[in-house]
């Protein structure tokens, strides 16, 4: 099912875009789309693939981004206290995204300078955040390492760009693979276009990850009305091992 | 399989859940404990956050203290007074705990404080709990040795001494108890405090407590003290859903599941080891997990930072 409807939005983007594309000339275009705008998250969840797909005219080498909301993001080190292994020293760090995977065909640092790519946000190594503590250079980074490091185990930051297929001309497709745990929240799809070492083109797409149904309700619920919801799950509870005795005390 | 949990927001595996709920419902059947301090650091370990481990743990426990309890109710086993004025402390002790529980998670040492906690209480309750069972088997083998223990005086006698000048005596008739109120209180407060803050009933902490320092008979002491641990861990797990939003329904469900079997078998496999022989078990147990705590608190950790989100 999830290949038919690929091959379809490829059709639907090919008649869509193509023929404007001819009567303009091959432009500086670049073309976005989503397979499905909306991950939702229910109580069976496992994971799920996000597939973008997209037009380059542009000529210039292609790169693309999923990147989560951005959070604050503390890292605590652990060092000896009295004798035990306790969090010695925090480093707070704003606007880490919550997940970020990113997909190119060549190597990151050979579409842009370094500035460029941590200014567009491309590459785990051009990821800088601001620490919110007053820390010299050398003192931050075993912190910023650690932060990458406990993100790539999460599955959250990739370890290895996915890459770009292009399956008819212009036409390219990116397949993301969101683990089980994925945060929730808005998510941005950014493309851009690299041509002698400038960015000559981006498009953006916004896809929202989101719990729904029963998932969804129980989340809300907890939320909203936590006092009820804190009783609900004790008179269930009783309920339960009032029900667990009676079933085995007949026994 | 894999379910999500919609407040720990996090995909996890049905299977070990119910296995964890398993194992903790086999040493309640079988021991007569809750088990409540093997689930909240497990659930640790396979990821679930401390917070919510410890919220969600408490709504468990209040499934297999029904449970616990009605067979005691039944044989009449339950003093509601003392479980009653128990229950005043116990409440002031829960808000107290999730304060505390709040706080320790605002300065990031809440795994610390969890874990120190922990290897406390379980590295002194299982130690006294290993001396004393095999004292009593070298008693039995010997029984013209005079026992050790008498020489001191000791501190425990010195405070129970103590704690019967205290003021506001009240009789407990069904117990045939005439004590301070402040000491049932006092139980109380302590094992409120354990439910919010550990996430465990602890009646291991408890039982003996009520035994010693309140002097009720034995019989009673099991009953009143499960019946009390329902309203704390109830209580608990209100607070905690309130003030922290940390009580995953799906993942106490499945921790629910898998006890209410396990303690099916626990009960039948105790049938066929003595008692005493059980109450070793389980202190070599409790010293067991206390142990592999402290080491983890002792020895260099391989990885020296750790990463909280703040959403």
């Amino acid at each position: 099912m999830m290949r038919l409807r690929q091959i379809f939005m490829m059709l639907v983007m090919l008649m869509a875009f193509m023929p404007s594309a001819f009567a303009q000339g091959f432009g500086d275009k670049l073309v976005l789309a989503l397979a499905d705008e909306y991950v939702d998250i229910t109580t069976n969840f496992s994971g799920r693939e996000v597939v973008v797909f997209g037009i380059n005219e542009t000529g210039g080498d292609l790169a693309v981004t999923l990147t989560g909301p951005r959070v604050y993001t503390i890292i605590r080190k652990k060092g000896q206290a009295l004798g035990i292994w306790a969090n010695v020293r925090a480093v707070g760090f704003g606007n880490v995204p919550l997940y970020y995977d990113y997909a190119v065909n060549r190597n990151v640092t050979s579409l842009s300078s370094s500035e460029n790519l941590q200014r567009d946000g491309l590459g785990i190594n051009a990821m800088k955040y601001e620490a919110r503590a007053r820390l010299a250079e050398n003192e931050a980074r075993p912190f910023h390492e650690a932060l990458i490091r406990h993100k790539q185990q999460k599955n959250f930051f990739s370890y290895a760009p996915k890459s770009i297929d292009y399956t008819g001309g212009k036409l390219f497709k990116v397949v993301f693979k969101l683990p089980p745990d994925v945060p929730t929240g808005e998510y941005v799809v950014k493309a851009m276009a690299y041509k002698g070492g400038e960015k000559i083109s981006e498009e953006k797409a916004y896809l929202q990850i989101r719990q729904v149904g029963f998932s969804a309700q129980l989340y809300r619920y907890a939320h909203e009305h936590s006092f009820l919801y804190g009783l609900g799950v004790v008179f269930f509870a009783v309920f339960f091992g009032y029900g667990a005795h009676a079933l085995l005390s007949r026994r | 399989m894999h379910v999500y949990l919609p407040i720990a927001e996090m995909s996890i595996s049905v299977e070990a859940i119910l296995t964890l709920g398993l194992c903790v419902g086999f040493l309640s059947g079988f021991f007569g404990v809750g088990g409540g301090f093997l689930t909240t650091p497990f659930l640790m370990f396979l990821g679930v956050p401390p917070a919510i481990a410890v919220g969600t743990q408490t709504s468990q426990l209040v499934a297999s203290s029904v449970t616990g309890v009605l067979g005691h109710w039944k044989n009449k086993n339950v003093d509601l007074k003392v479980a009653g004025v128990m229950l005043g402390g116990g409440v002031f002790g829960s808000i107290i705990g999730v304060f505390i529980f709040k706080m320790l998670q605002a300065l990031g040492q809440i795994d610390v404080a969890i874990r120190l906690l922990y290897v406390f209480l379980l590295g002194t309750i299982g130690t006294l709990m290993l001396i004393e069972t095999t004292a009593s088997y070298w008693k039995k083998k010997k029984t013209g040795d005079n026992a050790a223990g008498e020489e001191k005086p000791g501190l425990m006698e010195r405070m129970k001494a103590e704690m019967r000048k205290w003021p506001y005596k009240v009789r407990f008739p069904v117990s045939k108890l005439h004590i301070s109120v402040f000491v049932p209180v006092g139980i109380g407060f302590i094992g409120g405090m354990l439910a919010s803050i550990l996430g465990i009933g602890g009646g291991f902490l408890l039982v003996p407590a009520m035994i010693y320092f309140l002097g009720m008979p034995a019989t009673l002491v099991a009953g009143t003290c499960l019946f009390q641990i329902i309203f704390t861990t109830g209580f608990a797990s209100i607070m905690h859903a309130t003030a922290n939003q940390t009580v995953d329904v799906v993942l106490a469900s499945l921790l629910i599941i898998g006890g209410v079997v396990g303690a099916q078998i626990g009960v039948r496999a105790s049938r066929y080891v003595s008692g005493s022989r059980a109450r070793i078990f389980l202190a070599v147990l409790i010293l067991g997990v206390s142990l592999v705590l402290a080491a983890q608190l002792l020895m260099a950790p391989k990885e020296l930072y750790s990463m909280e989100v703040r959403l």
